[in-house]
């Protein structure tokens, strides 16, 4: 039996705390443990084991019995010695433990403080128990009751909780008792200076014949911030861990006082934590408890390492599961961590079967998380470096469909190894992911170890929004070769493909409508590259032009309008890529021109000024005014139209009245309840649009969209689905196909070639009439445009739609296959021709503007 | 003082002494103090050869460990066995005195006697007596 006393020159540092959870900590260990009171002034060791019970009116009020003795009774009785002293168990109780691996742990108190009894027994001990007492039978008192406890109850360890300050006992406790002492003190120079007075006495102090020389350990408690660092202070530190035992500092040669931090939560609480296998109970004061068990018992120094390893390896895991990280920022700002009510510590899970192989078995889960429904989806459990395969095996019995182990590895702190199953799968496989899943990846994704591209981009077809920000920043890291980072992204340009054309098929809005946003130029957060690129995130520009052409142009085109019609954000200054490289992916790379919507504004701006009187006072103002009308984003003006479309209106309009020309409004206000009607008929209109495109007549312009000189776009689902149908393709891929044309028209028109002119004759009649049409060279030319962007996009379903619908068009629609021919100069040639030629031709210009 | 005056003194301290611990009397440990001093005196007056000196040294001894002096009783026995022309049936005595009283107060303190030694814990209480708490008075 090793006792160990702790003592304090000062009181309030915590001392009784700590030697509970000593206490607790070794019995937890499997050690018998003996915890002896002889703070008979100011007992309480029994409020921090057993549990705090009080007295009411002169009544225990507990759950839990205290015995009606204790030391002081104990040593009344036996104070002028007795051959046959009270029996051991009527002054001691047993303190359960919650453990199995056989340790116990009795606890002597002082008495049953603070009710009166106590007070009376202790003022009558005070006259038995004569410490100097030349007989020298005080001490033998106390010598014996220790002897005792030795030899009936056979502890490994008496712990004994010494009086505070100078006094008989506490002396006695400490100088002839003790094998070694814990001497505790706060940083401060009264508090160091008692405790240096005391520990050279107790160093200087002759021991008994059998007694080794005694240890003292020093401890710092409740340390909130650096102590003193004045010399004086300095040098008594220095001479105590000279007298006493410390830990190793960061010098190996060093040694460092042990250091006990303030602890808000478990110093008020005087919570128990020795022990404890819970990672919550995890604090820096816990940690310190443990480094210091380590040193103070020999015997439980490795245990107490590997518990120490095992919770700060948990604590780590539930700080990681329940923090948010700054890692793939941009993928995880969408999935929240854990939440702490999701996950138990603790756990023991039990796993039964019952068919020809029953079986029943249990196993320990450091953390246990549950999703919303309560259901458990995984487990972690430090396995240290036992069994990874009897592990394994009881989770997969245990149907959890992630389990993290936390093995010991050859380099210090703890392997991660993470088995996933299917849903509903039925083996763990090991996966290459180090970083824990989220709560919302179990919903996400079928198996949260497969983070393949294949399997995120299923996600994203079951309409998981979350997983788009991890594809668009996969592409960006297959798309990159950046030397110096390491371990940095790789150039998989195959691999980027892939994620393109994958994220190019959704069909989910939402989800499509994310891909956007996360493709966006500026939407590549300055602080995730600044946290993947530390201190080489100049080429950032590069960067962002690169995804603006390669990924968000070609999304642009691909995904279904509707989404990249939703209102995107408003450019701050002009040139501000932002949703202009899709336009410009066709206008730059295609046509050869230039296409600067601002450039135009301020043109359209300063042209619209000038016609403002001479005497305006405000001429600045109203071009700025003008010019901020004139910005307006292009995809702004285009629109989703539940409006007739105009051919069909002037169909009905000359079926009722072949001879009589008039305007589309008035035609309109004529058939337009008919149109409205045939719209609404779902059957009809098929009929109708199956004779248009029986008469080959189907065309873009006038029939599934319309595109005006000012640069408006409509576009008509409802006609354009039902062409879709009688076509047999999708209706987002013809929409896409009809979008394509007419943003061709806006850019043949809107974009600057090397002469800084526009195409203003490049654009449809402004009356639309049955004998007032496009111009056919132009419609070849478009046509001929939206053929090599679409081919230029490689996206099959977007060629299938567009050679389909084309077969079902006039002539004019039809000429791109012989275009396809020509070298692209020379169709661009041909389109600046065309531009420059168109007014002089007399074909429809800009007059509306004149 | 005269041997029989010494005497005469011894015996009314013994049989004071005697009364006080069969009533009970705590300051029983002063009266045997009393008539430990007073045996001394005897022992000196007298030589250890004649057999009232033997029984004056002898009692001297047992009265200073019934007053529970025991650093007394020891200094006197080592005195007394120190003497040359002592008896060797004097000295057997006396230690067998100290033996008995030991053997007396370790059966009080059972588990205690197993490691340690009454005279150790006598040494520390002396100690403890003179130098107080951790011996920083000293």
């Amino acid at each position: 039996m090793e006792t160990v006393a702790f003592y304090s020159y000062k009181g309030g540092v915590g001392r009784s705390l700590l030697l509970a959870n000593a206490a607790r900590f070794l019995a937890t260990l499997g050690k018998g443990v003996v915890a002896l009171d002889l703070d008979f002034e100011a007992p309480g060791l029994h409020y921090k084991l057993a549990g705090g019970q009080s007295y009411v009116d002169g009544r225990r009020s507990s759950n839990f019995p205290l015995p009606a003795g204790g030391a002081v009774p104990y040593l009344i009785a036996t104070a002028e010695g007795t051959p046959s002293p009270p029996p051991l168990d009527e002054h001691m109780m047993s303190v359960p433990v919650p453990t199995d691996a056989g340790g116990w742990l009795r606890l002597m108190p002082a008495g049953p403080a603070p009710h009166q009894s106590y007070w009376a027994a202790f003022k009558e001990l005070g006259e038995r128990l004569r410490l100097s007492d030349p007989s020298g039978r005080g001490f033998m008192a106390l010598l014996d009751l220790q002897a005792r406890i030795g030899d009936e109850l056979e502890p490994d360890y008496l712990l004994i909780d010494a009086r505070t300050g100078v006094t008989e006992l506490g002396g006695l406790a400490t100088t002839v008792l003790a094998d070694a002492v814990v001497c505790m003190f706060v940083g401060n120079q009264e508090s160091l200076d008692g405790t240096l007075t005391v520990v050279e006495a107790l160093k200087g102090t002759p021991r008994l014949a059998n007694q080794k020389p005694i240890r003292v350990v020093p401890v710092l408690a409740r340390t909130t911030a650096k102590p003193p660092e004045d010399e004086r202070f300095a040098a008594g530190i220095k001479r105590l861990l000279e007298l006493g035992e410390g830990k190793k500092g960061q010098s190996q040669d060093e040694l460092a006082l042990f250091a006990l931090p303030h602890d808000d939560v478990l110093g008020a609480s005087e919570r128990l934590v020795g022990g404890e296998k819970k990672a919550s109970a995890f604090s820096p004061l816990y940690k310190a408890y443990l480094e210091l068990f380590q040193r103070l018992f020999p015997s439980g120094a490795e245990p107490a390492g590997r518990v120490l390893e095992r919770l700060e390896a948990v604590a780590n895991i539930r700080e990681d599961l329940t923090s948010n990280r700054t890692e793939r920022e941009e993928f995880h700002d969408l999935l929240p961590p854990w939440s702490s009510t999701s996950i138990e510590e603790g756990a023991l899970c039990e796993t039964r079967y019952r068919g020809k192989e029953s079986y029943a078995d249990s196993r320990y889960a450091d953390l246990l998380c549950r999703g919303d429904k309560g259901s458990p989806l995984m487990v972690v459990e430090d396995v240290g470096d036992g069994d990874v395969s009897a592990a394994l095996e009881f989770w997969g019995k245990f149907k959890v469909r992630c389990v993290v182990l936390l093995v010991k590895g050859q380099y210090p702190g703890r392997e991660r190894r993470i088995f996933t199953r299917e849903l509903d799968g039925a083996d763990l496989h090991p996966v290459k992911r180090r970083d824990l899943p989220r709560p919302r990846e179990f919903e996400l994704l079928r198996d949260v170890g497969d983070r393949s591209v294949e399997s995120m981009l299923e996600a994203v077809r079951h309409g998981h929004i979350e997983a788009v920000a991890w594809l668009v920043n996969e592409w960006r890291d297959s798309s990159l070769a950046v030397f110096g980072t390491d371990p940095g992204p790789r150039w998989r340009p195959e691999r980027a493909q892939h994620i393109l054309d994958g994220l190019a098929t959704t069909e989910d809005l939402r989800c499509a409508e994310e891909i956007l946003r996360r493709a966006k130029p500026r939407g590549y957060d300055l602080r995730h590259r600044e946290h993947r690129f530390p201190g080489e995130w100049h080429f950032g520009d590069e960067l962002e032009q690169k995804m603006a052409e390669d990924l968000f142009a070609p999304l642009f085109w691909r995904l279904p309008v509707e989404a990249v019609l939703k209102p995107r954000e408003v450019r701050h200054y002009p040139g501000e890529t932002s949703s202009l490289a899709g336009y410009r992916l066709m206008a730059e790379d295609l046509m050869g021109l230039r296409y600067d919507p601002d450039r135009s504004a301020l043109e359209d701006a300063r042209e619209m000024a000038a016609r403002l009187p001479a005497s305006h006072d405000h001429r600045d103002e109203g071009e700025v005014m003008w010019l901020h009308r004139g910005r307006r984003e292009q995809i702004q003006r285009v629109r989703l139209s539940d409006d007739a479309p105009p051919a069909l209106v002037w169909e009905e309009a000359l079926q009722e009245e072949p001879y009589r020309l008039s305007t589309l409004e008035e035609a309109k206000e004529k058939v337009g309840a008919k149109v409205r009607k045939l719209l609404e008929s779902n059957v009809g209109l098929r009929r109708r649009l199956k004779e248009v495109s029986g008469r080959r007549e189907l065309a873009t312009q006038g029939f599934l969209g319309s595109y005006e000189a000012s640069g408006r776009i409509d576009l008509y689902p409802q006609v354009i689905t039902a062409a879709a149908e009688v076509l047999g393709i999708s209706p987002r891929y013809l929409t896409s196909v009809v979008f394509i044309h007419f943003s061709a028209w806006v850019l043949a028109r809107e974009s600057y070639d090397l002469d800084g002119q526009r195409g203003y004759g490049f654009a449809p009649s402004p009356r639309t009439s049955p004998f007032n049409r496009e111009s056919p060279t132009h419609v070849t030319l478009v046509q001929a445009f939206t053929d090599r962007l679409i081919r230029l996009l490689k996206d099959p379903n977007l060629q299938a739609a567009f050679e389909k619908l084309s077969k079902q068009q006039p002539e004019p629609y039809t000429r791109w296959a012989p275009m396809r021919k020509l070298p692209l100069e020379k169709l661009r040639l041909l389109l600046l021709t065309a531009r420059a030629s168109a007014p002089a031709l007399g074909l429809p210009g800009n007059e509306e503007y004149q | 003082m005269e041997t029989d005056a010494l005497n005469t003194l011894v015996s009314g301290a013994i049989w004071r002494a005697d009364q006080l611990e069969t009533h009970g009397i705590r300051p029983a440990s002063q009266a045997w103090a009393e008539v430990s001093s007073l045996e001394e005196e005897l022992a000196k007056a007298l030589p250890v050869s004649e057999s009232e000196g033997r029984i004056a040294r002898r009692g001297a001894v047992r009265a200073a460990l019934k007053a529970g002096d025991y650093d007394r009783a020891h200094a006197l026995a080592d005195g007394y066995l120190a003497e040359e022309a002592g008896p060797r049936s004097l000295k057997t005595a006396l230690r067998k005195i100290l033996e008995e009283d030991a053997q007396a107060m370790a059966s009080r303190f059972p588990y205690a006697s197993k490691n340690h030694s009454l005279r150790e814990a006598q040494v520390l209480a002396r100690r403890f007596r003179e130098a107080g708490a951790f011996g920083l008075a000293a």
